[in-house]
């Protein structure tokens, strides 16, 4: 008989009806249990105790500069308007920066020194300040013409070098061109993975383009952070993360369950990776 | 279809693929297991046939297990019970017949590639195109894997008695 023949009567392995029951009742057993979504389940409730804890976590921790020294930390919002107030009391929030100029602090240890109650309106110019004080923040903001203390309503004109020089000091714009980073960060990826897939002859199985809920879900969030921003206030750099984490996964965790190929699998989870990780850092360094 | 009835239809198959690619019964068991919960949890699209679906989910599972045994050996600090070893246990109905364990014997000597496409060519007697797509290998590859696999298994079963020279005509 002939190795053709020979190799044929292999495929006659007697099926064995105690496996077969016993793995199916296994199968039905965890079907029962929701084992597609436990890990799923995990990760999503992972995060949502780490948004928690961030939330959560005391905002003005930073201590006093010194014994004597009642001012604990001030904070600044530039480009602030007339009516709307949008400094935070942590440099948690987007745009919120910690100032650490000496004489800041000295211009708001004792304000009278330097400016005067008096009737006015706050100049094109505006900054919005906090200034934490025996733990309680006091809400300002200081423009060109004058300052507008926003919890009392008291407007002070200022009357001194100083007031100007401080003005000057918190109107500074200190640029942060690291957002640059990010769409660079998604052509450089986006070239090395179309580079791969024709070296590797995988350009017939292109990943699934994005579905239209997920479009419409990343369009909605991306409109409410910049309505947020743009009418609210200062976003919260935490629950920015949590999002930006959350969408890689969701865009993952859709690739994952579409792709065919294992080549491009993983090359589209470094893809996503990086693109989150400079998304994380960018709005770190905001 | 419902799992029940696809169950029905494609379990020794899928067992029987399994157990000659890993050659340990209780791992077959695990991994037939594994290779059914992933068909329930998965989306069938239809682009493929539902036979050519599953059996390139046992290869999958089948290749994991694999790559998990190799790292394994790697892993340091690693508990004795921890240590998962297979055991060569060749099956009742193999062992009845000298010509069987021998052929069976001979079958798993041979390296992993070779060993699916003398299974999926030679034992399940799946078409070149079927092999081509479970595989994802072009048809040349699937046709020069399966010359060499008969001429390795040839030469463990040594020489050319059992008309090797015959079945790789057929093949060409």
């Amino acid at each position: 008989m002939d190795l053709h023949n020979r190799l044929k009567k292999l495929n006659n392995l007697p099926e064995d009806q105690a496996v077969k029951s016993r793995i199916y009742e296994r199968i039905q057993h965890k079907k029962k249990k929701g084992l597609t979504i436990w890990k799923e389940g995990v990760l999503l409730l992972t995060m949502a105790v780490i948004a928690l804890f961030l939330i959560l976590l005391p905002q003005n921790s930073s201590l006093p500069q010194s014994a004597n020294q009642s001012i604990q930390t001030i904070y600044k919002y530039f480009g602030g308007k007339e009516g709307k107030f949008f400094a935070r009391g942590s440099d948690l929030y987007t745009s919120v920066e910690k100032v650490n100029d000496r004489k800041i602090y000295n211009f708001f240890q004792d304000l009278t020194h330097y400016v005067e109650e008096g009737d006015g309106r706050l100049g094109d110019y505006v900054t919005d300040v906090v200034v934490v004080r025996d733990h309680r923040e006091e809400h300002y903001q200081i423009s060109d013409t004058g300052m507008l203390n926003i919890d009392s309503g008291q407007f002070f004109v200022g009357t001194s070098d100083m007031y100007d020089e401080v003005f000057q000091i918190l109107y500074s714009v200190n640029t942060k061109p690291w957002f640059l980073i990010l769409p660079l960060v998604v052509i450089i990826v986006n070239l090395f993975s179309a580079s791969y897939y024709k070296r590797r002859k995988l350009d017939n199985y292109k990943p699934p383009k994005p579905k239209w809920w997920l479009l419409l879900l990343f369009l909605s969030v991306t409109f409410g952070i910049f309505a947020w921003a743009t009418w609210v206030g200062p976003l919260y750099k935490p629950l920015m993360l949590m999002l930006a984490v959350f969408y890689g996964v969701i865009i993952w965790y859709n690739l994952k369950r579409d792709i065919q190929h294992y080549a491009i699998y993983k090359v589209e989870t470094i893809k996503i990776s990086i693109v989150t990780v400079a998304l994380v850092f960018v709005i770190m360094t905001y | 279809m419902e799992f029940d009835e696809l169950y029905e239809q494609y379990f020794q198959r899928i067992y029987q693929f399994i157990y000659y690619m890993v050659s340990d019964p209780s791992l077959a068991e695990d991994l037939t297991q594994e290779t059914f919960l992933r068909v329930y949890k998965g989306q069938f699209r239809n682009e493929a046939a539902l036979g050519t679906y599953i059996r390139k989910i046992a290869r999958n599972i089948v290749y994991d297990s694999y790559r998990k045994k190799a790292l394994i050996k790697w892993l340091p600090f690693q508990r004795s019970h921890e240590e998962r070893e297979t055991h060569y246990v060749p099956h009742e109905w193999i062992i009845q017949s000298e010509d069987r364990r021998l052929l069976y014997e001979a079958i798993q000597l041979l390296k992993p590639a070779y060993r699916e496409v003398v299974i999926y060519r030679k034992i399940e007697e799946l078409t070149l195109a079927e092999t081509c797509e479970i595989l994802g290998w072009s048809t040349v590859k699937v046709a020069n894997t399966q010359r060499n696999a008969l001429k390795a298994l040839e030469k463990i079963l040594g020489g050319d008695e059992f008309g090797f020279a015959q079945s790789t005509k057929e093949t060409q």
